[in-house]
């Protein structure tokens, strides 16, 4: 039994691209393990085998026929069903999009086909990114695979835990709020969200447009260094992505951090957090000062206020985002109404979940005839002093250091009937959201809970567009730590 | 912060949604707890703050204007519940009574 599972994306990209192994020897690899394993771990809305293996015998056709490897020949990879992929159903684990299948490939899709990727199959999430635990959708149940009792977070719960489980080398997840870099703590793997501006949002479906950003999940650093150079750079059909220049960002990670300073923000450690994190989160803090890098503290003072700003923006532009379910292009459709408006209602009603229709209403109320300037408005003028709390701290330093969640993996149902528990999962990762600038989670220890280890993310956020600075200091900590590249005994 | 039923039943018909009444009444409590706790911004002077509404500046933003081929007719109508002909089909909007009594 081969073991490609543990293998980094560029070294199979490599050994494809050699001609060492064949694309479809590595997909069949991992889809023999989907097949074993997914049942428990529940990963997938979608597996694509036929697709997958008729992707990876393109890529070894290409391969023989001598022209030249992409990037990602043959690297397997998994989507969260948020994205749309031609021919596939993509449904934001939603029952009101159940059996839509789109009609065209995200742009991000279409440059990982281009690069050589193989594209698996569809991962849960909560329903249309809207959770923290993945427990909010509406098609599958996705668990943690360091303890089966327990939630994988979320929204991308599917795109985290399919890594840690050895399901996919590389997964797509997109981030609001925190929905890639809180899984990617909770199931111990790496998620970055890159810059707002930095990857095109074309063809991912809209929760709150001015947050929404896609970034990759891998097991490791150079995973999401390579899958972000393919990812990155302008789109003209994304007309907020940013035409800055691409940095090759693999060949860039083993840079010095020589005279780079990171600062920790007193206010992030205000919050009630679990002790064995803290500890984490501060020998990681001694791996950057052992190696020279100048540690200090800094002031971020509207810290507390950005979970109350966070919900009220993105809820805001979800209500107007998700007008447009229903019921009559695409989607669920409730066939007893007489007349539209009636037909909409119902339709949404019976299509969209709790979670999803709790956020439009409070949105719609933020936005509301006499409601706007006291929520909205004020909201959009917070976010804008969070944005300066940024801008004066990176006057000071390279990158900013605190925990990703300040819980580990909580158990199914915990927080499920209070909403306000749930949100309050975002508290360290909403304020770089709001800011649009880049963050990673790295796993950085465990901790114990009831005779399980949980894994535990390090949080780094640099500048916007300074991704390269940004994983080349996570690299530094990932190559220091004895835990990295570690799996689950289960899934092995 | 207080929510009568009417506002959140005006703001469920708002957001195009049919609640029964024991929905109504627990996203009234769900919804009062959130907006509780969102008050705290109300406790910050932003009287010269301007607000931001996005994360990146992007001002005028054109792409090439190169003709592309769209969607095929079969393509954008795949997903409808309800097609009649190359038409999405919807309940009645206007009735056709009423036009005739004006």
């Amino acid at each position: 039994m081969s073991d490609f599972h543990c293998w980094a994306a560029d070294r199979i990209a490599g050994a494809v691209g050699s001609g060492e192994v064949t694309a479809e020897t590595v997909a069949r690899h991992f889809l023999e393990r989907i097949d074993r394993l997914d049942d428990k771990v529940g990963a997938f809305l979608q597996v694509d085998t036929q697709g997958a293996i008729e992707q990876a015998r393109a890529v070894d056709r290409d391969i023989a026929a001598g022209k030249p490897p992409g990037p990602m020949s043959g690297v397997p990879v998994g989507i969260k069903d948020n994205i749309c992929t031609r021919g596939l159903p993509t449904t934001c684990a939603s029952r009101i999009l159940e059996g839509f299948v789109s009609p065209y490939d995200a742009e991000v899709v279409k440059r990982l086909r281009d690069a050589g990727a193989v594209i698996l199959g569809k991962l849960n999430l909560d329903e249309f990114a809207m959770g923290s635990s993945c427990e909010n959708s509406g098609l599958g149940r996705t668990v943690n695979p360091w303890d089966p009792d327990r939630v994988p977070g979320g929204s991308s719960g599917g795109s985290a835990a399919a890594v840690a489980a050895g399901l996919a080398t590389i997964t797509l997840g997109s981030d609001t709020g925190g929905s890639i870099r809180q899984p990617a703590a909770l199931c111990g793997v790496v998620g970055l969200k890159p810059t707002y501006g930095r990857v095109s949002r074309f063809g991912l479906i809209a929760f709150a447009s001015s947050l929404d950003q896609i970034g990759p999940f891998a097991m490791d650093i150079s995973g999401v260094a390579l899958t972000l150079s393919v990812l990155a750079g302008e789109d003209p059909q994304d007309s907020t992505c940013i035409a800055a220049s691409v940095p090759d960002y693999l060949g860039t990670l083993e840079g010095s951090l020589e005279g780079k300073k990171i600062g920790i923000p007193r206010e992030y450690f205000e919050f009630e957090m679990h002790a064995g994190i803290s500890q984490c989160v501060e020998r990681a803090a001694q791996v950057y000062r052992d190696l020279g890098v100048e540690v200090v503290e800094v002031p971020m003072p509207h810290t507390k206020h950005a979970i109350a700003t966070y919900y009220l923006v993105a809820n805001a532009e979800a209500s107007s985002n998700l007008a447009r379910y229903d019921g009559v292009h695409y989607g669920h459709r409730n066939q007893e109404a007489k007349e539209l408006v009636e037909m909409s209602c119902r339709s949404r009603s019976e299509g969209f979940g709790d979670e999803v229709q709790r956020r439009i209403m409070l949105g719609t109320f933020a936005l509301s005839s006499g409601y706007y300037d006291a929520y909205y408005l004020r909201a959009l003028k917070v976010r804008q002093l969070i944005r300066q709390d940024f801008d004066a701290a990176f006057e000071q330093v390279d990158a900013l250091l605190c925990p990703t969640s300040p819980i580990p993996a909580f158990r199914m149902g915990e927080k499920v009937e209070d909403p306000m528990q749930m949100y309050l999962c975002d508290i360290m990762t909403a304020p770089a959201s709001l800011a649009g600038v880049p963050a990673i989670s790295v796993p950085c220890g465990f901790v114990e809970e009831e005779g399980r280890s949980l894994p535990v993310g390090l949080h780094l956020v640099s500048r916007p567009f300074e991704e390269e600075t940004l994983l080349g200091i996570a690299r530094a900590f990932e190559v220091r730590y004895e835990g990295s590249g570690r799996m689950p005994a289960e899934v092995l | 912060m207080e929510l009568e039923v009417s506002t959140v039943k005006h703001i469920a018909h708002l957001s195009r949604l049919e609640l029964s009444d024991s929905e109504l009444e627990r996203f009234r409590g769900q919804l009062m707890d959130i907006l509780t706790f969102v008050e705290s911004l109300a406790d910050l002077d932003l009287e010269s703050v301007q607000p931001r509404v996005h994360a990146v500046e992007v001002t005028n933003q054109f792409r090439a204007d190169h003709p592309h081929e769209p969607l095929g007719t079969e393509e954008v109508l795949a997903g409808t519940a309800d097609r009649q002909g190359d038409t999405f089909r919807v309940p009645v909007v206007v009735d056709t009574e009423d036009v005739l009594e004006d």
